[in-house]
């Protein structure tokens, strides 16, 4: 607690020194870059993700914008096993059974409406941000024999910084949680709903966490941010 | 400098967003994980059920000459018991009054079956005769012939009716009144106009909790008539590396003084049987493979498995490693094994020899067998 009262005391202190590092009334453009995390019951890998904000500055320390990611990752492939199998079981010779992790690709689209809380510097800004808005998970046709997707709600809260590089131009760093609704991790199997998930040996193959009907993710980005009008990260 | 250092960082962060985009980690089909299973589905076998026949005398009360008053009962499918026998009962139709039968005139007829040197199977009876008040033993290929007469039950007086037969499994000396292992019993109004009724194989009487709907003092659960089963258990076996999973369902509830469990048929390089191996009392399955389901005659030791009414056992299932049952050693394990089979067997039989009453079988695959 007394850290955090020092680093508030001294992020008031140098305040005025810094003076102002975003005007009001301006747009900015953020093209980011980074890593999703899910949480480990979603059964989604770590995936690569690239986002786009576009924020409108109302006063010096509060924007509103827009926010699209997109990520493509692969499912937990250990999380999804199947069976394959060969012959037929009541004829005679029986039949051959191979036990398979089946992952897929996933394509993740997230979009939402954000509002951003800073603290503006003169190098460096400090932001904390929160949004809400719907993610659409896309999923390979070719692996599911059909077109499928799924959209629900997503909420996203984040904090991070800002640094100026020029009167145009800076560096954005940030990590999100990103929280999705009415997750189903039974969307991300091929085999969903198929008698071949029912698997005599439960007790030799790893158990998956329970699932969850929300997955939290956590992203990592770094960001080119952009002022069209002259001033971005920094006067 | 500084712009450098962030470019180099924007550089890295780049680098591992697009390995993980680009990864090459996916589904791969031809990959199996572990071993392969082999697999073939349960059938439910040709009855062997105990089962047989009783045939009444032309009167229901005792006629001028009571001597002649008898009763015929034919048995088959019977396991031979060890610390019980099986004693023969008489009883009115609502199953208030029981006499037991002491003095029983049995003729046991074994059938062993042989190959000739033409491959023809060549049949040879042997027959035994005895008497007492009860009898022990059984067999797969063992007939029974019982006369009594019911002057041989002094406690059915002359003008009790007998319209009900019943052989019960006795711990000891038979009592007033069978105790609770009541497998097999013929009523009369069930007969033929020869007076012959089928044999129901169950549990008669009180051996069960009473459930609502079910009927008073003569409630019956039959599992069998003469041998034939209303229900049809299916399941599936699978072996995969040392482990063998027998899944199986839609079994009636065994009667009282019953349980299934499993053995496993060895073949020798012919094709013919070279031994059995006991493969155990059935459990319930995963997740609660822990919980056995032998006194799943009376208690109801799986609530999610086993129904009280109908009074069905749902799914059972045994877990078997080849490390734990020396038989199954081998290269690969499970070799040399052709057939497994689901029995039902009374308690108080000889468990781990295989009895007669096998519900469900499963022929082995050679992929399993080895040849």
């Amino acid at each position: 607690m007394n850290r955090v009262a020092a680093i508030l005391a001294a992020l008031a202190l140098t305040a005025a020194s810094l003076g102002a590092q975003v005007a009001p009334k301006q747009f900015t453009v953020t093209t980011r870059l980074g890593v999703l995390q899910a949480e480990r019951a979603a059964s989604l890998d770590p995936a690569a993700v690239i986002g786009l904000d576009a924020e409108y500055a109302l006063s010096k320390y509060l924007g509103i914008g827009t926010t699209v990611d997109v990520s493509r990752g692969n499912t937990t492939k250990k999380d999804f096993l199947t069976r394959l199998r060969f012959g037929q079981a009541a004829v005679a010779g029986g039949d051959s059974i191979r036990y398979q992790y089946v992952g897929q690709p996933v394509n993740t689209v997230n979009l939402g409406l954000a509002a951003t809380l800073r603290y503006p510097g003169k190098k460096i800004a400090p932001f904390v941000m929160a949004g809400a808005g719907t993610y659409v998970m896309i999923l390979d046709a070719q692996v599911n024999g059909k077109e499928t997707r799924n959209n629900d709600v997503s909420y996203t809260g984040g904090a991070g910084f800002w640094i100026k590089l020029s009167e145009q131009a800076g560096l954005q760093f940030d990590m999100r949680a990103v929280q999705y609704q009415g997750y189903d991790r039974d969307f991300l199997n091929p085999a969903r709903d198929r008698s071949e998930l029912i698997q005599p040996f439960p007790e030799d193959f790893p158990t998956p966490p329970a699932a969850k009907t929300t997955a939290l993710n956590t992203m990592f980005t770094l960001g080119f941010r952009y002022v069209p009008g002259g001033i971005g990260g920094g006067k | 400098m500084r712009i450098m250092r962030l470019s180099l960082l924007a550089v890295g962060v780049a680098a591992v967003a697009l390995s993980a985009a680009c990864g090459n980690d996916r589904s791969v089909t031809t990959e199996p994980v572990g071993a392969l299973g082999f697999g073939t589905n349960f059938l439910r076998t040709s009855t062997n059920l105990p089962r047989g026949t009783v045939t009444y005398p032309v009167g229901i009360v005792a006629s001028a000459t009571p001597a002649t008053d008898s009763v015929i009962i034919t048995l088959a499918g019977l396991d031979t018991l060890t610390t019980g026998s099986y004693t023969v009962w008489f009883a009115n139709d609502s199953a208030t009054k029981f006499a037991p039968a002491t003095a029983l005139n049995i003729v046991a007829t074994r059938r062993d079956s042989t190959l000739n040197a033409a491959g023809d199977p060549v049949f040879t009876n042997t027959v035994f005769t005895t008497t007492g008040a009860s009898f022990k033993a059984g067999g797969p290929n063992v007939a029974l012939r019982v006369a009594v007469s019911r002057v041989s039950a002094p406690a059915f007086a002359a003008a009790d009716s007998l319209n009900t037969v019943l052989i019960s499994i006795e711990p000891g000396v038979a009592g007033a009144a069978p105790g609770e292992v009541r497998p097999l019993w013929a009523r009369r109004s069930q007969a033929s106009a020869t007076r012959v009724a089928s044999l129901r194989f169950g549990t008669f009487g009180r051996g069960i909790p009473v459930q609502p709907g079910n009927p008073g003092a003569n409630q019956e659960f039959v599992v069998a008539t003469n041998g034939a089963m209303t229900i049809v258990p299916r399941g599936r076996v699978e072996v995969r590396g040392n482990i063998m999973i027998l899944n199986d369902s839609n079994y009636f509830r065994p009667p009282v003084g019953y349980y299934y469990n499993a053995y496993g048929v060895k073949l020798d390089t012919t094709g013919k049987f070279s031994g059995t191996t006991y493969l155990g009392r059935r459990t319930a399955p995963y997740p609660d493979r822990g919980i056995s389901l032998y006194e799943a005659d009376k208690t109801n030791p799986a609530p999610n498995v086993v129904f009280d009414s109908p009074r069905v056992i749902f799914a059972m299932a045994s877990r078997l490693s080849a490390d734990t049952i020396p038989d199954a050693k081998g290269s690969p394990a499970w070799k040399d094994y052709g057939f497994v089979r689901v029995n039902l067997q009374p308690k108080a039989g000889i468990e781990g020899r295989m009895g007669s009453a096998t519900i469900l079988e499963a022929t082995l695959p050679p992929s399993i067998r080895g040849r």
